[in-house]
């Protein structure tokens, strides 16, 4: 049976606790648009979300609604996922360089925001891989300060000033 | 918008929508937010298709759900399996003692109330066995335990000294079962008589059998007398092991 069958299935589900095909259906969009941000790669970002959903399945049983949404719980799996990613692509990209002494374009992720108007893939580029996760959990995703603290594994005040200086960034950007 | 338009504390808040956007700030960071949303593009169709392919995991029982849902879950899990154990620790403390020895006691007690003067006077004990009957326990579970006394009768005549005993227990209020039904050269005997009456009966059972052997549970019934009035208004349940002598 699939996710999306069993997510008609919802008369036998208790409220306080979705199934995972309904947890899947409601927060698929929000954990792309995260690691979209995150990653500035759209094809990387779902390549990655498929892999949260996947450990998430897997870890299902873990997941403890009396601690809070599902969608902070996913995000954290999914940030997790991309760190995995981005450090085992670094050692890739260090192995490359030293064997083909080239130049690493790093550009290319930036290039990977083409889907977005051209004006918010510029000031996208201007920030920081930490404030655009802060901008995606806060904006995209909507979740309160203690939620993005909790993610990112900061205080809320440090959430609160990166989450700042981003905006202003972007604000900054998008005014030129 | 500017750091010192703009606080930290107050972009949270307008964010969140505990403040509301009154000036241009404000107004223009709901702006961004929007924009940024609305640049920001959901799942496509083939990561949907994927992840919708996902198997299902199996459902969580009841239990799993309330100790995956925090400590009040897991209180309400623990809460009756923690009670469950420390009655069942109680319930076998008090089996334990009450089973055997104390109930043996208990019956000799009640016997003892009324025969204490025949004891004084150096009267032989009828012959009865119980084992274990030096134990000292609480008195008040006398009404719930079982005496188990072995009575030897003459050769053939078990059947009229069960009928005997049936007599004697029904015309004080009580009743006998019986096992087996029809009985062989030894029957197992349940009475119950009412606390008042149980010394009375007891010692007319006992007195139905043969080859005394020992007075040492009188003198345990002597020690423990102190304990005989508090059972006089409950039931008193007696196994009785009537065997014929060879």
């Amino acid at each position: 049976m699939t996710v999306a069958a069993l997510a008609l299935r919802t008369h036998s589900v208790s409220p306080s606790l979705p199934t995972f095909a309904q947890a899947a259906e409601a927060n698929l969009d929000a954990v792309y648009r995260y690691l979209r941000q995150l990653t500035g790669n759209p094809h990387l970002a779902e390549d990655l979300t498929s892999e949260t959903f996947e450990r998430a399945l897997r870890v299902w049983s873990r997941y403890d609604p009396a601690r809070g949404p599902v969608l902070p719980w996913l995000v954290t799996i999914a940030r997790r996922i991309a760190l995995d990613h981005f450090r085992s692509d670094t050692r890739r990209r260090g192995r490359e360089l030293r064997a083909a002494a080239a130049e690493v374009d790093t550009s290319r992720e930036l290039a990977d925001h083409a889907d977005l108007p051209p004006q918010m893939t510029a000031a996208l580029g201007l920030l920081t891989q930490a404030e655009r996760e802060v901008v995606a959990l806060r904006v995209l995703l909507d979740l309160d300060s203690a939620e993005a603290a909790a993610v990112l594994g900061i205080t809320t005040s440090a959430c609160s000033t990166q989450l700042h200086r981003a905006m202003t960034k972007l604000r900054t950007e998008l005014q030129r | 918008m500017t750091g010192d338009e703009l606080t930290p504390e107050r972009l949270d808040a307008i964010l969140d929508g505990r403040e509301p956007a009154t000036d241009d700030a404000a107004r223009d960071v709901l702006a961004l937010a929007a924009a940024l949303r609305e640049a920001a593009p959901g799942a496509g169709g083939a990561l949907r298709a994927r992840v919708h392919a996902l198997p299902q995991p199996e459902p969580r029982g009841r239990v799993r759900r309330l100790l995956a849902g925090g400590w009040r879950g897991r209180l309400l899990v623990a809460a009756p399996a923690l009670s469950a154990v420390i009655v069942a620790a109680v319930a076998i403390g008090v089996l334990g003692q009450s089973s055997g020895s104390d109930s043996a006691r208990i019956a000799l007690e009640q016997r003892d109330a009324t025969t204490q003067p025949a004891n004084e006077a150096g009267d032989a004990v009828p012959p009865v066995s119980a084992p274990n009957a030096a134990a000292k326990t609480a008195d008040t579970r006398a009404a719930l335990t079982t005496a188990p006394l072995v009575v030897r009768v003459a050769k053939d005549t078990l059947t009229a000294r069960l009928a005997d005993i049936r007599r004697l227990v029904q015309d004080a209020g009580g009743a006998v079962e019986t096992s087996p039904a029809s009985p062989g050269p030894a029957a197992l005997l349940t009475i119950t008589v009412p606390g008042a009456r149980s010394a009375d009966i007891l010692r007319a059972i006992v007195n139905l059998g043969v080859a005394p052997e020992t007075d040492a549970l009188s003198a345990d019934a002597d020690q423990n007398r102190s304990g005989a009035a508090r059972v006089q208004d409950a039931n008193a349940h007696v196994a009785v092991l009537l065997t014929e002598a060879p």
